[in-house]
């Protein structure tokens, strides 16, 4: 896992990355010149030590050998993304210079060519392998290592042993008349570097080649679609040219005196310029690449973006499905949601493939999981971070605003819940309380007046007046529970009490109800009352109605009609009324909505719909809550 | 000693009262108790408790409130109308017969009447058309 934390749009920090950015025309100039300078003396070199009539090619070859790949790094080195690459290929570059020393006929400069020649060789399989950020990972290090080591142990030591370095060399076309070592220590050149020291270490050098032909290999199957399309020429001629070297390594020790030998060398030589013009298109081509990515990107999100759009667009836009970002949000502490608002386990994250971090303004903001390639190009990651640090700005909002959304929704149901189990505590009251005190007296009442009868009759006649006030009384006590809170409703459901409303309505009424059973407290509660309004209204305004339905059905969701056939009225001028207002936000409490439609000479139409998850139908009879 | 009074004095009719409240139960016995020819024999305080006690004491008249908790009266009395068919059932309402329209279906079968009509006299008209 790869994290790394970059500053975001809003607190750039200005480091390293910056200066190297800027174009500098004078040290732009400076390195050209240099560069052209060593090209001119590896030329120089060149015709001075070559004796064949394509001296000017082989002049242009090898200064080409020098100059590509320091051209190639000082371009690389201005981008930040490839600025380490662009150092070790300008290094590569001038060692390469030094090693062109090898076409020179002059012992000493011929003899530190070869031996720089030799040196060359780590750096070249170092670039290849670290292409292209410039660091190792930890089986391509050890290869490096062994190479180097090789190189060390079993060339180095040679050079003040023997009398010739080995030919053919990838570095100089001197084929049987080279100069002699100018380094050699010993008087004559032990059998034991020929015997013994060269073909181990030529065996090694097959075998490190080999390895890293191998890897390489790996590395195009197994890249991902940006790599493999910015990256492919490259890995492709690093790969051919190691599979060149270790040819020419087992044809040279196998069959020396094959001219395939010669050929084989100059391929090897060449495919420096070559893999240097390599790194170059793979350069221009991620540039490209990054470069669309960020127009498609700006494009499609014009507008402020969510989570969720922005994780779809950075996808799509560089090309990386696996692409995903989380949003760190305050609270609770060190939550983390992906694009959808779902909670994830920051556990998950150390198994992810590529995390980069982006902080804006010092607050942690999100975390982009991505293919690796990606991570080391800062346009990607700033464009991105900015991006998301508006769209973690928006998810912020619109979660907050669902919050309220739903505790607005939430303290609204409270709030009418406590309203009607106060109704019900208070026709309960009224029931257990006064109505039973009220009868209870009647009854006693009527027991003295019976007992009366036999002696005055007065006594009788008062009792029973008495008797006449409590009926009376009785009769107002039961209107106002059944205002209140109509029994009916909980103990027999929303069908019963409707049908005693419509047995008690002015208007004749009929109710039809049909597969309607027992719902929430609070959606019967919310149904009953409405339709009692919608009736009401209808019993006090529709002008010349002569009669009224109520009808129930139930489809997943709950619906009352409430029709007459009166004059009908102008509904925008009532439907900001006290009564319509009332029935739409006890609707709403319990997530219902109300439509009313009428037209002069049509009669009304009030419709009521509660959407409903599960239907709680009771037996009739069995009394679920008498409260 | 009338004849009539005789009869009252010997056969009573026996009257379970079913009520949750016991106000009504402690009226309902005093009415009862003031009505020559009828004799309280029991009170129940739920649905259930009255089947039980029907099915134990056999009585011939059965006071049913209406509004109970867990078996309410009308349930109750359709069961009995089932089970006790000589047994006269009453159901007693605080609220309006009006009110609860699931009475209806036992209309012309149980006789449904107000609590606060209830009194002697009451008592005697419905025994007297339950003979008929």
């Amino acid at each position: 896992m790869d994290l790394r934390t970059i500053p975001g749009a809003h607190g750039r920090d200005p480091g390293n990355a910056e200066m190297s950015s800027r174009p500098n025309s004078l040290a732009d100039a400076a390195a050209t010149a240099a560069t052209l300078a060593l090209c001119a003396v590896t030329a120089a070199i060149t015709i001075g030590g070559s004796t064949s009539k394509y001296a000017a090619l082989e002049a242009s070859a090898r200064g080409l050998m020098v100059g590509a790949p320091i051209a190639v790094g000082l371009h690389a080195r201005g981008l930040p993304a490839f600025h380490r690459f662009g150092n070790l290929l300008i290094g590569a570059g001038i060692g390469c210079f030094f090693a062109s020393f090898s076409a020179s006929d002059d012992g000493l400069i011929y003899s530190i060519g070869r031996i720089s020649g030799w040196l060359v060789e780590v750096g070249l399989l170092y670039l290849v392998l670290a292409f292209p950020s410039g660091s190792l990972e930890r089986v391509d290090r050890a290869l490096v290592s062994a190479i180097a080591l090789v190189i060390l142990l079993l060339y180095l030591p040679t050079a003040l042993l023997v009398e010739h370095y080995p030919t053919p060399s990838p570095w100089t076309a001197c084929g049987g008349d080279c100069p002699g070592n100018a380094f050699m220590a010993t008087d004559a050149e032990p059998a034991l570097v020929a015997d013994l020291i060269r073909p181990v270490r030529e065996t090694l050098m097959i075998a490190i080649f080999s390895a890293a032909t191998v890897r390489l290999s790996l590395r195009i199957g197994h890249a991902s679609h940006i790599v493999r399309r910015t990256f492919a020429p490259v890995l492709t001629v690093a790969t051919f040219r190691l599979a060149a070297v270790a040819t020419g390594i087992a044809t040279s020790a196998l069959a020396p005196d094959a001219a395939f030998i010669d050929v084989v060398a100059w391929v090897v030589a060449l495919a420096v310029p070559v893999l240097a013009l390599a790194f170059l298109v793979g350069l221009i081509r991620w540039r490209l690449f990054i470069a669309v990515a960020l127009e498609r990107l700006a494009l499609r999100l014009r507008a402020h973006p969510g989570p969720d759009v922005l994780r779809e667009a950075l996808a799509e836009a560089f090309e990386d499905p696996s692409l995903d970002v989380l949003y760190s949000l305050d609270e609770p502490e060190d939550h983390w949601a992906d694009a959808s608002g779902r909670a994830v386990d920051p556990a998950s994250l150390q198994t992810a493939a590529c995390i980069t971090e982006a902080v804006d303004d010092g607050r942690r903001v999100a975390v982009f999981i991505h293919d690796p390639a990606l991570r080391h190009d800062d346009a990607f990651v700033d464009s991105a971070t900015a991006y998301a640090a508006i769209a973690l700005d928006n998810y912020r909002l619109s979660a907050q605003t669902s919050a309220l959304l739903r505790e607005v929704h939430e303290s609204r149901g409270r709030i009418l819940a406590a309203a009607d189990q106060e109704r019900r505590r208070i026709e309960h009251d009224l029931h257990d309380g006064a109505q039973q005190r009220l009868v209870t007296l009647r009854i006693k009442l009527e027991l003295a007046a019976e007992r009366s009868a036999n002696g005055d009759g007065r006594d009788a006649e008062l009792l029973s007046a008495l008797g006449s006030e409590i009926d009376e009384a009785l009769d107002e006590v039961r209107s106002l529970a059944r205002g209140i809170y109509p029994a009916s409703l909980a103990a027999r459901g929303l069908v019963e009490a409707l049908r005693a409303a419509a047995l008690r309505a002015a208007l004749p009424t009929a109710v039809l109800a049909a597969g309607i059973g027992r719902y929430p407290r609070e959606v019967e509660s919310a149904a009953y009352f409405c339709c009692l309004e919608a009736l009401q209204n209808a019993d006090k305004h529709a002008a010349g109605a002569t009669a009224a339905v109520i009808e129930l059905t139930y489809n997943g969701a709950l619906t009352m009609e409430v029709r007459d056939d009166g004059a009908g009225f102008e509904v925008a001028s009532v439907a900001g009324g006290v009564g319509f207002t009332s029935m739409r936000d006890r609707l709403a409490a319990v997530g219902g909505h109300l439509e009313v439609r009428s037209s002069a000479g049509r009669g009304t139409r009030v419709r009521a719909a509660i959407p409903l998850g599960v239907d709680t139908s009771g037996a009739p009879g069995t009394s679920g809550a008498s409260a | 000693m009338s004849s009539v009074a005789l009869r009252d004095a010997l056969m009573p009719v026996r009257v379970l009262t079913v009520d949750d409240q016991a106000r009504f139960r402690g009226v309902a016995r005093d009415v009862i108790d003031a009505t020559p020819g009828f004799q309280s024999i029991g009170e129940a305080e739920t649905g259930e408790e009255a089947l039980s006690a029907i099915d134990r004491l056999a009585p011939e008249l059965v006071l049913l409130d209406v509004r109970m908790p867990g078996l309410d009266g009308i349930e109750v009395a359709r069961r009995l109308n089932a089970s006790h068919p000589e047994t006269l059932i009453v159901l007693i309402s605080i609220e309006d017969p009006l009110d609860l329209p699931a009475a209806a279906e036992l209309q012309g079968v149980v006789p449904l009447v107000r609590k606060q009509d209830f009194g002697p006299a009451l008592l005697r008209r419905l025994w007297k058309e339950h003979s008929r």
